[in-house]
């Protein structure tokens, strides 16, 4: 029981040092007062703007210190009140904003991580029964290209290739389409955050798969004549997906960050770019708002594996 | 909530720092409209003003200096659609038109509408007045303009039995409700309350008639009513906006399309109005997406994502021209990219500093190596085939010699404003953007032999804040280019100079404001004309710009979209279908 009050304890900690590292740096580093008022906020010689400013700072608390100002924005934001935006003209809460885009992230991720295992797969397979020969070499070569590559770069080529010159996948995410055509739409942008991490994905199960491949009972089933493809299908894949399953739960928090540029180059509305957006108006709520979800999303993953770790192996608890 | 929101929304990116910003103000007598850009010649105003790089290319496809070209263009850049003879309109199908970017609110009361604003505006409202293509303001949900003997005071009376979306009739109520907001705004109203009286600046007659009452006599007023002043909202929501502004971003007005759903930076959707006062619309509806990368919207554009799309940027005109696919109306004849220079503020209050800055700038470096060779230099801010051009006054610029002797007379004076015989400036320019970096390096080459140039290169926001509020001593900029001179007023008078100056450069001429008020008040072509071009002199004589390049604005439309420029006023009057980046949609339709 302590070691799972320790590491809620420690979420928890991890989850305040983000919030107010968060709060802190979009306070400092920008001016609220003008993302609501424009250039009226700099107007202080004029009666009717100083009226205004007056009434700005009051209604958004920036009359009160920065430790203030905090407590009402945790004590609002842990009671799911996530404030309004600030640079608005009188758009939605930023609740109806995170309900409206999180969905379309969420799906992007499921679709990435889905994509990501089918292709790592079978293509960890196909290296693995063909270690350090010539299809395993190319394989190689190819996962430490797609590894390298930026999210950005990969998707401008695939959007060049599969989009323009072959025309099979739309170039854009259009969220008032019906479902069948946005889980089409999503299929590029999912295979351009898929694509890196089944690459990673490949790269490890490979190598457990040519580890099992060389246990003794993989020679048993060989010598009983079991042929080569139940061999690796029924014998060795299962006993290596253990790192496998384990890289694929604490890589969803990475697959988070890649999201952002994804959604932003293939202009999904959805968290990501909800976020890039947000800053670059210095929206604060929206961005401590989305920040806050991302990573209590990453800490959460990061406990679940955690959890399952001290399921499987008790001796992590100790 | 009762506070004002900020004007627009930012772009991001490269192409976004390019891009525009402002404050977008309506004025009563000027206009102006995008973001990007600034005005919408007939129109009411908005203070749009930009960083000219806006219409500068992407640093990846900028030239070596060797790819200069080696003539630049001279004739104006204008190509327009013609209106289709014996068409057969084929009703339905939703047109997908890509913006550079969106706005924070489309309330034309108290958002500022920048183009992509003014776009969506469009098609969900009208306006008293249009211009036709011969540049003349005419009635359109009015049905008459009538000045007094002076020009003081003018009549709008509207048609009968135009009703709004929500059902409520436009009546003369409507359009009172909707100045008084405007001017009561604290942003709108700074480009509205300069040119009227502080009480009675409108007077409800009847029903459906008013009486604007202006400051000074305005013989061109009617153009104040074919932009963003003269957008008549339903008063009913006008009055819940201001209470509830999420209403801002659910309009309701007159026009051709009905709001049906907007999702932020996403997709703004209208669609169509069957009981549209001024005939059938064919369209199911419009969809606006902004897409602020140029590069992106031109590439959706050509993959047949979108229908349509506005842009500036110079590097897309080449390939939107040699696409047969694509229909084009380009023009120039609108908003200037100059260098703008804070005179309020030493060492520029002194004039010898402007002239030298101006004597310094490598102008020529800037047309070849920003513009492409697709912009036309300019002088003024009026291209040469406009009856306002001044043929005498042309831009100096590229002579380091009268800039070096100036500074150290200027030097040898106050050399508390200089170190090492040259001026201390600050050159400001919004980013982080590769393009506008490279746009400040070319000019510093040029300036830096008489001025010591520190870069201030700010978020856009903070950089157009310090901007109105003067805060800056030389930056970019683009504006100008209204359908009539009038509307650029509130750039260039005395009493747009502020805490928040919409005279940006905080130059104060009385001698200018008197030609611009007699301008304004003239009825005769050619002493109108001869009036502008003094202004044209007097703007030159003050050197608080340096005019670069005229902008290019494309609004490009895929083969299937058909009417672009069919547009007519109830008497059958043509109007003009495109205005600084704007289109409207009024008759538009697409075949399969």
């Amino acid at each position: 029981m302590r070691y799972w009050l320790q590491r809620i304890a420690l979420a928890v900690l991890l989850l305040l040092s983000v919030s107010i590292l968060t709060f802190g740096a979009m306070n400092v580093l920008g001016d609220p007062l003008f993302n609501i008022l424009g250039p009226v906020a700099g107007d202080v010689s004029n009666p009717d703007s100083v009226r205004l400013i007056e009434l700005a700072k009051k209604e958004y608390n920036l009359d009160k210190p920065l430790p203030v100002r905090y407590g009402i924005w945790l004590s609002e934001f842990v009671r799911g009140d996530m404030g309004v935006q600030f640079s608005t003209d009188g758009q939605p809460p930023v609740t109806d904003l995170i309900k409206e885009r999180i969905p379309r992230s969420i799906m992007l991720l499921v679709m990435a991580q889905l994509m990501a295992t089918l292709i790592a797969i079978p293509w960890a397979l196909a290296a693995a029964s063909r270690a350090e020969r010539p299809v395993d070499r190319i394989s190689t070569a190819t996962t430490f290209l797609l590894v390298a590559l930026p999210n950005f770069a990969l998707a401008i080529i695939l959007k060049y290739i599969l989009g323009i010159k072959l025309q099979w996948l739309p170039l854009t995410f259009r969220a008032q389409d019906p479902f069948d055509s946005r889980v089409w739409q999503m299929v590029m942008p999912a295979l351009t955050i898929a694509l890196p991490a089944a690459a990673i994905y490949q790269r490890l199960l490979r190598t457990d798969l040519i580890t099992t491949l060389q246990e003794d009972f993989i020679l048993m089933a060989r010598s009983k004549g079991v042929s080569r493809r139940r061999v690796l299908f029924r014998h060795a894949l299962r006993p290596s997906l253990f790192s496998f399953i384990t890289v694929v739960g604490l890589n969803t928090g990475a697959l988070i960050g890649g999201s952002i540029v994804v959604e932003t180059v293939f202009r999904i509305p959805g968290l990501g770019s909800s976020l890039v957006e947000a800053v670059l108006r210095e929206d604060f709520p929206v961005v401590l708002a989305i920040v806050m979800i991302v990573a209590t999303a990453f800490v959460m993953i990061n406990l679940l594996v955690d959890v399952i770790y001290s399921i499987i192996d008790p001796r992590v608890r100790r | 909530m009762g506070i004002p929101r900020r004007s627009m929304r930012r772009r991001p990116g490269i192409v976004l720092s390019a891009a525009l910003v402002s404050i977008g103000l309506i004025a009563g007598a000027c206009s102006s409209d995008e973001k990007k850009s600034v005005t919408d010649e007939t129109a009411a105003a908005e203070v749009s003003t930009a960083p000219d790089e806006t219409s500068a290319p992407d640093e990846s496809s900028a030239p070596v200096e060797t790819d200069a070209p080696e003539t630049l263009p001279t004739d104006a850049v204008v190509e327009t659609i013609a209106v289709e003879e014996n068409s057969d309109p084929v009703p339905g199908g939703t047109l997908r038109y890509g913006l550079e970017a969106d706005v924070d609110g489309i309330n034309p009361t108290t958002s500022a509408l920048s183009a992509p604003g003014l776009m969506m505006a469009n098609a969900v409202f009208d306006t008293i007045a249009a211009v036709d293509t011969e540049g003349n303001a005419v009635p359109y949900l009015a049905e008459s303009i009538t000045p007094s003997d002076d020009f003081l005071h003018w009549t709008v009376t509207l048609r009968p039995g135009i009703k709004f979306h929500d059902g409520t009739d436009l009546t003369s109520a409507a359009v009172a409700k909707a100045f008084e907001t405007q001017l009561n705004d604290p942003l709108v109203g700074l480009a509205v309350k300069p040119f009227y009286p502080a009480t009675g600046a409108i007077t409800v007659i009847d029903d459906l008639s008013v009486m604007f009452n202006l400051l000074e006599p305005n013989a061109a007023f009617p153009h104040a009513l074919t932009g963003q002043l003269g957008y008549v909202p339903s008063p009913t929501w006008v009055d819940a906006a201001l209470a509830n502004p999420a209403l801002n971003q659910t309009p309701v007005g007159t026009g051709p399309f009905k709001y049906d759903s907007r999702s932020q930076d996403s997709v703004t959707k209208f669609v169509r109005n069957d009981d549209w006062w001024n005939g059938e619309v064919y369209l199911d509806a419009v969809e606006f997406y902004p897409v602020t990368d140029p590069d992106t919207r031109l590439e959706l554009l050509l993959n047949g994502e979108l229908d349509a799309m506005q842009t500036t940027d110079q590097a897309s005109i080449p390939e939107l021209r040699d696409d047969d696919s694509i229909q084009n109306v380009f023009n120039d004849t609108g908003e200037e990219s100059f260098v703008m220079i804070n005179s309020a503020v030493a060492p520029f209050d002194d004039i010898r500093v402007r002239q030298a800055l101006t004597f310094a700038t490598p102008r020529q470096n800037y047309i070849d190596l920003i513009g492409l060779g697709e912009g036309r230099p300019a002088d003024q801010p009026y291209t040469p085939e406009s009856k306002y051009y001044n043929p005498d006054v042309t831009q100096e610029a590229d002579d380091p010699d009268a800039a070096i002797a100036l500074v150290a007379e200027y030097c040898a004076e106050l050399p508390e404003f200089c170190t090492d015989g040259k001026v201390n400036m600050e050159f400001q320019f919004s980013g982080p953007a590769v393009v506008q970096t490279r746009i400040a390096e070319i000019l510093d080459e040029g300036w830096s032999v008489a001025f010591n140039v520190t870069f201030d290169e700010l978020a856009q926001d903070e950089h157009i804040q310090q901007t109105a509020l003067g805060q800056y001593n030389v930056n970019t900029w683009r504006q100008f280019g209204a359908d009539d001179p009038m509307a650029d007023n509130v750039w260039q008078m005395c009493r747009t100079v502020g805490g928040i100056s919409l005279n940006w450069p905080k130059y104060c001429s009385p001698e200018r404001d008197e030609l611009l008020l007699a301008a304004q008040a003239s009825t005769d072509p050619a002493e109108r004309a001869d009036l502008y071009k003094q202004v044209v002199q007097n703007l030159h004589d003050a050197y608080t710009y340096v005019f670069l390049t005229h902008t290019i604005w494309a609004n490009s439309f895929t083969e299937n979209v058909h009417a672009i420029c069919d547009r007519f006023s109830p008497e059958g009057v043509q109007l003009k279908c495109t205005g600084n980046g704007r289109t409207w949609f009024d008759f538009v339709w697409m075949d399969s």
